[in-house]
């Protein structure tokens, strides 16, 4: 599968023609409210949407993903994996069409938040719009905060508190950064939420 | 399976419920809504003057609401051509022989059988928008819970009912609770004392029988500290030609340590708009369950809420949906977290055949007056064929950093090999769908009353007769 990482846009309206996985990177504070969208018009195609980015004080992300499934015998995987440090924010909506024809699709969505801050909000919205029968459609979403036993092992081990919290964040990531096929792909999404 | 059962559900219920019993009104108020229809309404009534007030505050509220943009279509409702309020000739009455025979005779087709009537504890059963009957057993005056009409309870408890009324859904809510408002009639209202448990269910069965009557029944529960209730609700509609509007109103509190629980079974003929506001305050370490079952209905619009306002409270949804051809159900449940250590839960399942759409509408709310609050949300929809649909549209706001929200839901079809095993058995391939079906809402359903349980089995029993072909 080819590795894309997307360019910061605002609009992004794609019809892949191949199997592709597509990576935006979030962070920075943006007012404005991002719109990927990835509409499946070539029968057979399997593509990934992964949104990931650490928020930093104070910055908020608006963003929402759209997979639209018109033709049969389309997949997706949709991932959004944000860590929120202090005051910051995120407001996802994640939608899965499918459309009347559009039998034996497949379409997840994850959502995973990691708080880490304090003052943090957090909206989410996965949506789901089936109107076909032959499908699989899902979607899970969580929000917690990094567990206090997870930071007392890694501190008993002789980690700063602050150390553990950064490998934990690390390891939140990696989980989907490790999905990334191309290496050039997977190493700068790394050092990007990383930074 | 007979092959006489080989019908639309809705033939079956036009066999087996569908009758009007002749209307003899008392006092029909005219069609449509005015101010003069409302200051008939509590005029006839002999409602206190702040009764009056506040139903024509509520009136101006609902001219001034718009109709929901989102949802369902409701543009088919015409306000106009409704009756508003109708009182059957019949009073209250106190004893079994004292009920009029064709209302007898209702209650007979409804299936209520003899030995349960003697057996439930408070059975009030709402003929048109009046309680024609209603019986309320010993020991429920003896420890001092009230289970009346609401309208009863005005009358006779008008200090209790003037603290709580109204302040759990403020009349202008939305455009629907504030319809309510101006024009209620009927309904329950419940009162359990502090500390008492109430063990068998408090039901009331509820049924729509003059043509475009509107159900406007307004529902008012007190849970006081440390109680425990379950209210039950089902209703049946026989079958009209013209559209009927139900838009109830149900409040509920449930103060410290109490834990009351409401289900309602709603299967109303398919022309009713089911608009329902259900909203419940929950105080510290109480426990509020909905247990929800939308089966009937063209459209229903229906999202029962907790306001967790004390610290510990804890919410609780369980929802069946169930959409069959021109159904919508627009169904689903709020949480709102206010108060630190909250907790909710919220379940949905939905079923979608023939042309139906079902759709879940939720939202939970962490605020920020909610430190360590933790929310899981499940819902699972089922679709049947390829002319129905489903949607889901959950909303999470979590403005506490230290809240665990999590949400799951997902949509499928029943899987083909599922159905060979069972037809491998020797199963027909309806008798399999209504099998995997009944798998499908089993958690919800087993914490049902045994006997709507088995209504609930028998009614999915006779919608997957023929839902194949």
């Amino acid at each position: 599968m080819k590795s894309l990482l997307l360019k910061r846009e605002q609009n992004i309206s794609l019809s892949p023609a191949e199997d592709t996985q597509y990576i935006y990177l979030v962070g920075g504070n943006s007012a404005e409210v991002t719109n990927l969208e990835l509409n499946f018009e070539k029968e057979g195609v399997t593509c990934e949407i992964i949104v990931l980015g650490k928020m930093k004080e104070g910055h908020s992300v608006d963003l929402t993903t759209t997979s639209r499934h018109l033709v049969p015998n389309t997949s997706c995987v949709t991932n959004y994996y944000v860590a929120l440090e202090d005051s910051s924010s995120s407001n996802y909506v994640g939608k899965i069409i499918i459309a009347k024809k559009a039998f034996q699709t497949n379409s997840y969505l994850n959502n995973r938040t990691l708080v880490i801050g304090e003052g943090t909000k957090n909206t989410t919205r996965p949506i789901l719009e089936i109107e076909a029968d032959d499908v699989k459609a899902s979607h899970g979403a969580t929000t917690g905060r990094v567990r206090d036993d997870d930071v007392y092992y890694l501190t008993s081990r002789g980690l700063s508190v602050k150390e553990a919290e950064e490998i934990i964040v690390e390891g939140f990531f990696e989980s989907v950064v490790a999905k990334i096929e191309a290496e050039d792909v997977r190493e700068k999404v790394r050092a990007g939420v990383k930074s | 399976m007979k092959n006489n059962q080989l019908k639309d559900i809705r033939e079956t219920y036009a066999d087996k419920f569908g009758f009007n019993m002749p209307e003899q009104p008392f006092s029909k108020v005219q069609k449509g809504l005015s101010e003069d229809v409302i200051r008939q309404i509590s005029l006839s009534k002999g409602e206190p003057e702040w009764m009056l007030d506040f139903r024509l505050k509520a009136y101006e509220a609902f001219l001034k609401k718009p109709m929901p943009s989102w949802g369902a279509d409701l543009s088919h409702i015409d306000f106009q051509n409704i009756y508003y309020y109708i009182k059957p000739g019949d009073v209250e009455k106190r004893t079994w022989d004292d009920v009029p025979e064709d209302v007898k005779t209702t209650f007979d087709r409804l299936g209520v059988p003899q030995a349960e009537r003697e057996y439930l504890a408070g059975v009030k059963a709402q003929y048109d928008s009046e309680v024609v009957y209603s019986s309320l057993m010993g020991e429920l005056e003896e420890e001092g819970v009230i289970f009346l009409s609401t309208d009863e309870a005005l009358r006779k408890y008008p200090e209790i009912f003037k603290e709580y009324f109204g302040k759990v859904i403020p009349s202008a809510d939305n455009k629907f609770a504030a319809l309510n408002s101006a024009v209620w009639s009927g309904g329950s209202f419940v009162y359990i004392p502090k500390g008492v448990t109430v063990k068998r269910p408090l039901q009331a069965y509820f049924r729509i029988n003059a043509e475009s009557m509107g159900q406007f029944e307004r529902t008012l529960i007190i849970a006081e500290e440390g109680s425990f209730a379950n209210y039950v609700e089902g209703c049946t509609a026989p079958v009209y030609s013209s559209d009927s509007l139900h838009a109830a109103v149900v409040e509920v509190i449930v103060k410290l340590g109490a834990r009351f629980r409401y289900t309602t079974i709603q299967n109303w003929s398919d022309n009713v708009y089911n608009l329902v506001t259900k909203r419940a305050r929950v105080e510290k370490d109480a426990v509020m369950e909905w247990v929800d079952g939308n089966l009937g209905s063209r459209v229903t619009m229906k999202y029962p809420s907790c306001y967790l306002i004390g610290e510990g409270a804890r919410g609780e949804v369980l929802s069946i949906a169930y959409a069959s051809k021109g159904q919508h159900q627009d169904a689903g449940a709020k949480m709102i977290h206010a108060a630190p250590n909250t907790s909710s839960s919220i379940v949905s399942k939905s079923v979608s055949l023939r042309g139906g759409r079902t759709s879940y509408r939720g939202l939970v709310d962490v605020t920020l007056a909610a430190p360590n609050s933790k929310s899981r949300v499940e819902c699972d929809a089922l679709i049947l064929d390829s002319i129905s649909a489903t949607d889901t549209f959950p909303t999470m706001r979590i403005n506490e950093s230290s809240a665990n929200v999590e949400h799951e839901a997902t949509v499928s079809k029943i899987g083909e090999e599922k159905l060979f095993y069972l037809m491998s058995r020797g199963l027909t391939e309806n008798e399999a769908m209504g099998l995997i079906v009944s798998g499908f809402i089993e958690p919800i359903v087993r914490e049902l009353p045994m006997e709507y349980a088995v209504e609930l089995n028998r009614l999915i029993e006779l919608e997957m007769e023929g839902s194949v072909g």
